[in-house]
């Protein structure tokens, strides 16, 4: 978790920076920029851009790898679940059947 | 002998009241606690369709954001060799390739979570105490008809819903007895979730500003301050633009989401789960789908 935290963070700082990168008050200056300034600019955005996938794809993948060590426990849960409404739609099958069979020795003792 | 069946047809038959009105107290309390269950269920299967839904959009919305800044940056790389600028889209393809992936391992955990909230929502709304009680009813309807002793007394008011307390009682204590089993995964789980919703949330949220950023420079600033005349989706575009960035805010939505889910839990746990909080927590939950609205046109497509 302390190393989610700290990727966290590190990704907000270039979640920030391409915000400013491609707001037009950037855009504005980069106009009034010399050309090497501008292919700069370029390649810096691309890198914070490359940088922003890589550290969000390793924060995103060790979230998914904490998750799925869950996975076991809910499985069996659901298994225990699927168990226990059987059972009780067994109570209320065989109270039924039970119910039919009385009714029938019923008529039957009525016919003696 | 026909003494004691009397006393004892009787007994049940003064017993019949008090024992109804007992039955009815206790099984309003079970009821009550298979109602916290029931919603903390199907509130927890909106929250994965919604979460699925979040998980979607953050696809879209890092390849959208993607695609602009590789167009933004396109013009400034033209002095390069061409095969730099291969890289530059095979490296961001190879990113976004291995992003999609987490993204898709993360949307099929999701369905077992929501299998999981199924399974206890299926429990819940489980109608096999009606049927049950239903069917000792008319057990105790045919029994009646082969015993007197059964015709004259009282206690056909009680088997049915003595039988639907005790198959009721079955239901919360299996629902209960999972609760505790698992009460450490689910915690951890929603924690977890609310951590990933915080990442999804915050690149979203940027993913999206990019776009919006990138359709404000190239779509309403630079046409405008140009000296051709205004594209005739000039107005259009921008009240696009303005009306998405005012409501940008809302991509925090998934994190308020998994808080509350948190707090449902929690309150499911010390059973002070109620329908007020049942409300609010889908409320938050329905807010998730607000960043889907926002996300459905892609800057230029309007």
């Amino acid at each position: 978790m302390d190393m989610i935290e700290l990727y966290t963070r590190i990704l907000r700082e270039l979640n920030e920076a391409v915000e400013r990168m491609t707001s037009a008050e950037f855009d504005r200056l980069l106009r009034g920029a010399t050309v090497e300034e501008r292919q700069r600019a370029a390649r810096q955005l691309l890198e914070v851009e490359r940088a922003r996938l890589v550290l969000g794809n390793a924060v995103l993948a060790n979230i998914a790898q904490e998750l799925k060590k869950n996975e076991k426990a809910f499985e069996k849960g659901i298994e225990s679940l699927d168990a226990a409404l059987e059972r009780l739609d067994n109570v209320a099958k065989v109270l039924n059947t039970v119910s039919k069979v009385v009714s029938l020795v019923g008529r039957v003792v009525s016919l003696l | 002998m026909q003494a004691d069946r009397s006393l004892a047809s009787f007994a049940v038959g003064a017993f019949a009241p008090l024992s109804v009105a007992l039955l009815t107290l206790v099984s309003t309390g079970c009821a009550a606690r298979v109602t916290q269950f029931h919603d903390f269920a199907a509130a927890g299967v909106s929250y994965q369709k919604a979460a699925d839904t979040a998980l979607d959009d953050a696809g879209t919305a890092a390849i959208r954001a993607n695609n602009a800044n590789l167009v933004k940056a396109r013009p400034n790389r033209a002095a390069l060799p061409s095969t730099e600028r291969e890289d530059d889209v095979i490296q961001h393809n190879g990113l976004l390739q291995k992003r999609l992936a987490i993204l898709r391992d993360l949307r099929r955990h999701g369905r077992v979570l929501q299998r999981y909230f199924q399974a206890l929502a299926a429990i819940a709304e489980s109608k096999a105490p009606e049927a049950a009680a239903a069917a000792a009813g008319e057990t105790f309807t045919a029994l009646s008809s082969l015993s007197t002793t059964l015709k004259s007394s009282q206690a056909g008011a009680v088997v049915p819903p003595l039988t639907k307390l005790v198959v009721g009682s079955f239901k919360v204590r299996a629902l209960e007895d999972e609760l505790k089993q698992r009460a450490d995964a689910i915690a951890a789980e929603i924690k977890l979730q609310e951590v990933l919703f915080k990442v999804v949330g915050d690149t979203l949220k940027t993913d999206l500003r990019v776009q919006l950023n990138t359709m404000e420079t190239g779509q309403v600033i630079a046409p405008f301050a140009a000296d051709a005349a205004l594209p005739a989706s000039w107005g259009t575009t921008r009240e696009t633009f303005l009306k998405a960035s005012a409501s940008g805010e809302s991509a925090d939505a998934a994190v308020r989401a998994a808080a509350a889910m948190q707090e449902a839990f929690t309150a499911l746990v010390q059973n002070r789960f109620d329908r007020a909080a049942f409300n609010s927590l889908l409320d938050d939950i329905g807010e998730v789908l607000t960043i889907a609205e926002q996300l459905a046109p892609a800057p230029g497509e309007e």
